[in-house]
């Protein structure tokens, strides 16, 4: 136990002591704090406009009106559009001299109405996020009904309370809301499949980078394997969660600070107000789910003798990471997260972390399913560490070509073999 | 404090590696465990230290099984194996910390170890900044700084100046007369001669000779007499023409000349005759064979062995 713990310590300051580690951690965070502040500070920088002397100019539209009115008149735009920040302007001109005064930078842009519905725009350059012809079209198709619906007799103000009515509706959701559960869920599920592959990997090469420097060597002399295993797994995974946890922990408390900001953004809200139990479960899952993967990684790595074979050794379990993840998105996507595969996965260690946890965000599972997929999964977690013990203890003999699964298994028998003789 | 390495055998799958390999080796002395390439010295360590078991036979300390728990081991393995980006002194308190030393004392010794090398200024620094035999210096603190029991050292002086060997030897020297058990293995040969009371010879996966390297060499024909003198080639003609009722033969090896007699005994008569003809000589004695030349009858090759 004494030497778990100093493996442990170890590790996890090889990590956390980094001064890599800390200037991405504090990075990351400073981006995110950004991010979630991008809103307010918006709102200071556009205050501090506002506070200059208020003339903000129009923007000039030469109008010509080529319809006698049946498209809306001078009067009429000028009303409509001004909140959007254009003033229209009369001139007896004909198209062509309108265009040369456009060129020429006169105005900015020049409308010739040719029918109720139906215009002509002469530009010179129009950007990205050009707005005017949408509110042109939308202004122009307004004044047509007004005027169709006073064909009828039937006032403008009359017209706009019909146009513009809604539907006030309210929903109670017995069950679960998917599309509400939907971004928190995704969003858990892509950071476990993050927190695997690459805290994994970095499991991984710090196994392999002992093997290759040969200090497992002395390690194994030292103490016994599973020791080493453990406090490994551990300590590498403990500065990944505490990495995880100040980046989503500051993302949370930005939030908040911000909260006011995102009332009306319904996605954001949702993913910040994941419900406790919801967490809860999830960090039950990602541990346990991560530690596997951990595990399976640390193995593997220290079969390798040379850095360049690791990828190839570990790739099989970051592909069955990545099957898992898609097996839980697919489903996610199609909206069907209690289908056959997604059942069957949710028990299966290697996948349940993500298919039992989407099951229980996202549908309809019953509690005694949720309860043995975790001992199914705590099992596996605890089984899968001492058998990566017993393959690193091999690992530190092996050199050369990294050997078939058949191979280690062979090996293992025999060896356990020979533990029982003694 | 005896340790017996007690008819132990172990194979990796079908290759056999060790077949009923036994020995002793005792505290206060050095005990050297020869052979070639792969005989099998690396994997007799590692079954001494507990990596992996044995598929039978047992390691004993006066006589009862190893407890590798109460017991500690200092281990220096023949492909170094620290850190290289660790700071040295990180890694060895890590190593010391895993072994049950409490973090005070083991701070204290590794600060000792160091400076009894000549280390202590590298202390903080990264280990793949230092030179190869500085690397081998700190791989030696790491084998010792738990004042272990049994040290084991596979290949120590490889790849070590003159001036660093000295430093490692003095230090060697200084564990063994501290009553430790040090099982040794080189195939630098004068460095066993130097150190080792007994040694263990392994050949194929068996011991083909052990014992004390004084005993064994005793063992050998002690007829074949080795005289250095000025006048080799008179000694030589006298031997040969005036001798020959005692003298067999004679041939030369660098500067001395060996002289084969019919019988041991016949050495006094031979002194005897030279003295009579007044024919000066620096030195004679009984040839002894070198312990490269042991190694190399019982673990060469035939042909090996001929040349």
């Amino acid at each position: 136990m004494k030497q778990l713990y100093t493996v442990f310590s170890f590790e996890f300051m090889n990590y956390a002591g980094r001064k890599s580690f800390r200037f991405l951690t504090i990075g990351l965070i400073i981006i995110i704090a950004l991010v979630l502040s991008l809103p307010r500070i918006g709102e200071a920088v556009s205050d501090a406009k506002e506070e200059a002397p208020q003339d903000r100019e129009l923007t000039r539209i030469l109008f010509i009106d080529g319809a006698e009115g049946a498209g809306g008149d001078l009067e009429y735009y000028n009303e409509s559009l001004k909140y959007a920040g254009f003033t229209f302007v009369s001139e007896p001109i004909n198209q062509s001299e309108a265009e040369k005064k456009v060129d020429a930078g006169e105005y900015d842009n020049a409308v010739i109405v040719t029918g109720p519905l139906e215009y002509i725009r002469i530009a010179r350059n129009i950007s990205m996020n050009d707005r005017f012809s949408y509110q042109l079209e939308n202004a122009m198709l307004h004044r047509y009904k007004q005027l169709s619906f006073g064909a009828y007799g039937i006032s403008d103000g009359e017209v706009d309370s019909i146009l513009n009515a809604s539907v006030t509706g309210t929903v109670r959701i017995i069950g679960k809301d998917q599309m509400e559960n939907f971004f928190y869920t995704y969003i858990l599920i892509f950071v476990l499949y993050f927190a695997i592959i690459l805290y994994g990997q970095l499991v991984a090469s710090s196994v392999a980078t002992e093997k290759s420097s040969r200090a497992m060597e002395l390690l194994i002399t030292s103490t016994d394997p599973r020791s080493l295993m453990f406090g490994k797994v551990l300590g590498t995974s403990l500065a990944g969660f505490l990495q995880l946890a100040l980046i989503l922990g500051s993302a949370y408390l930005f939030y908040n600070l911000n909260a006011s900001y995102y009332t009306d953004v319904a996605i954001i809200q949702s993913i910040f107000a994941i419900p406790l139990s919801m967490l809860l479960y999830n960090l039950l899952f990602f541990v346990f789910g991560f530690l596997l993967y951990a595990f399976l990684y640390a193995s593997l790595a220290s079969l390798v003798s040379r850095m360049e074979e690791l990828s190839t050794v570990i790739m099989p379990v970051t592909f069955l990471c990545i099957i898992a993840f898609m097996i839980v998105m697919f489903s996610m996507s199609a909206g069907s997260v209690d289908n056959l595969l997604m059942v069957a996965c949710s028990f299966i260690p290697f996948t349940s972390p993500m298919a039992m946890f989407t099951r229980i965000a996202m549908g309809d599972v019953a509690s005694w399913q949720i309860a043995l997929s975790v001992t199914i999964l705590i099992g596996s977690t605890i089984g899968v560490g001492l058998l990566a013990a017993s393959i690193y203890r091999l690992g530190v003999l092996l050199y050369g070509t990294p050997p078939k699964p058949n191979q280690i298994i062979r090996m293992l028998k025999a060896n356990r073999a020979q533990r029982v003789m003694r | 404090m005896e340790l017996r390495v007690d008819r132990i055998h172990k194979s990796f799958g079908e290759k056999g590696v060790l077949e009923g390999i036994s020995f002793n080796a005792n505290s206060g002395s050095a005990m050297g465990l020869l052979g070639r390439n792969g005989a099998g010295k690396t994997t007799t360590m590692r079954i001494i230290m507990g990596v992996f078991p044995p598929n039978s036979g047992h390691i004993l300390v006066d006589g009862k099984p190893i407890d590798r728990k109460n017991m500690s081991i200092g281990y220096l393995p023949e492909d170094r194996g620290l850190y290289p980006k660790q700071p040295i002194d990180k890694q060895l308190l890590y190593l010391s910390r895993l072994r049950g030393c409490k973090t005070r004392d083991a701070k204290e010794s590794i600060a000792r170890w160091l400076k009894r090398l000549g280390m202590e200024e590298y202390a903080s620094k990264k280990l793949n900044t230092l030179s190869k035999g500085n690397q081998q210096k700190i791989q030696l603190v790491a084998a010792l700084i738990n004042e272990p029991e049994l040290v084991i050292l596979d290949e120590p002086f490889s790849g070590l100046d003159p001036v660093n060997a000295t430093i490692l030897k003095d230090v060697v020297k200084e564990v063994i007369s501290e009553g430790r058990i040090v099982l040794f293995s080189s195939h630098q040969m004068n460095y066993v001669e130097e150190f080792c009371d007994s040694i263990a010879i392994l050949h194929n996966g068996k011991i083909v000779l052990d014992g004390k390297i004084s005993d064994i060499k005793r063992s050998y024909d002690r007829n074949i007499i080795t005289i250095r003198s000025q006048d080799n080639d008179v000694i030589e003609d006298f031997c040969n023409n005036t001798l020959s009722d005692i003298v067999t033969g004679t041939g030369r090896m660098r500067d001395e000349l060996l002289v084969t007699l019919r019988a041991p005994e016949e050495m006094n008569s031979l002194v005897s005759a030279l003295t009579a003809q007044r024919i000066e000589f620096d030195s004679i004695g009984i040839h002894e064979p070198s312990l490269a030349e042991i190694f190399v009858q019982y673990t060469g090759d035939e042909e090996e062995k001929s040349a």
